[in-house]
């Protein structure tokens, strides 16, 4: 799938690959990956920008995890993170169903 | 000789535009990225799966208005600082005519102490980046409150400061701004105005610095669903 076509939903699938557990930048990537069945092949370089714009936003809370024999920056979401993602999933939920609607294509 | 992770690191960090105190983790992690994925895929395979190191690092590149969020409680405890500074002129006014009328400072500051002591702690931690700076602001504002309080109320020490104050002018050992009104109406309004703009002054810088220091972020207004006819 076109990296453009991600545009403007990334937030809305780190939030969302978020929710059940904390990960690092790479296990976050993995996700997006595994979850959309290899659609999501994004320039990794792109991840870890939004994933500290989101922090910086309060979204997201990170800290380094030295427990593991390479250093590395795990990202959790914050409470303000999991309203975004509920609020976010919702107007996804209504975007997806009015394009489906009038471009002839039924969700189902 | 510099593997390729380093040489790609570099090339980051040549373009890389982001506050000192975020350059190091941005390369740090870019670079626990590249190591455990090189060992997945290979280095060229990594490197290209990360994408080009110039566009990597313009997109770490915040906006100004976003740098200015990001430092925004460094700017606060900075202001904190200044209005502290500039209120010495006020203060030491105070002091010279409640002497003058021959009354005790040193009660009103005893209580006062306190609150500037914490407060220009609390900046210089701040401002070095310590988290302790943060966690000391909630106290400051309770001491800031408590003491904002007595003062509009004019009743304790700080109360008996304004009252010294009030005093002094009456006898005309400050009559500044006075010019075409009796010392005991200039006294009574110069009182009032520095009772009221210190106390409620030192309340909204105090609350403004908390919640600058303390990282909240205001809620996003919700989006109203667009009509269309």
């Amino acid at each position: 799938m076109k990296a453009d076509l991600l545009k403007g939903h990334l937030d809305l699938l780190l939030l969302a690959v978020l929710a059940d557990s904390p990960a690092h930048g790479y296990l976050v990537i993995d996700r997006l990956r595994r979850a959309s069945g290899g659609s999501f092949d994004l320039p990794e370089g792109t991840v870890y920008p939004a994933l500290h714009r989101l922090e910086r936003a309060g979204l997201l809370a990170s800290s380094w995890d030295e427990g593991s024999a390479r250093r590395r920056r795990v990202y959790d979401l914050t409470a303000r993170g999991r309203a975004a993602l509920a609020e976010r999933r919702a107007e996804w939920r209504g975007f997806a169903a009015a394009v489906g609607r009038v471009a002839g294509v039924g969700i189902a | 000789m510099p593997d390729g992770v380093d040489r790609y690191l570099g090339q980051v960090a040549a373009v890389l535009r982001v506050h000192p105190r975020r350059r190091g983790r941005v390369l740090d992690e870019l670079a626990a990225h590249l190591h455990e994925s090189a060992e997945l895929h290979g280095e060229s395979e990594a490197l290209r799966r990360m994408g080009d190191p110039a566009a990597v690092a313009s997109a770490f590149t915040p906006r100004r208005r976003d740098r200015l969020w990001e430092e925004r409680d460094r700017l606060a405890a900075a202001a904190m600082l200044l209005a502290m500074l500039f209120s010495l002129p006020m203060a030491a006014e105070l002091i010279a005519l409640n002497h003058h009328v021959g009354q005790s400072t040193r009660w009103a500051a005893l209580v006062l102490a306190p609150s500037a002591l914490l407060a220009t702690a609390s900046c210089i931690l701040v401002l070095a980046h310590r988290p302790l700076g943060a966690r000391l602001a909630m106290p400051l504002v309770m001491l800031v409150g408590a003491t904002a309080a007595m003062t509009l109320l004019g009743a304790g020490p700080t109360g008996d400061l304004l009252n010294g104050y009030q005093q002094g002018i009456r006898h005309g050992y400050e009559t500044a701004g006075c010019s075409g009104r009796t010392l005991g109406a200039c006294a009574s309004d110069h009182a009032a105005e520095v009772r009221l703009n210190f106390s409620l002054g030192a309340v909204a810088l105090a609350l403004g610095y908390l919640v600058a220091v303390a990282g909240w972020v205001p809620r996003r207004p919700r989006r109203r669903r667009a009509r269309v006819a």
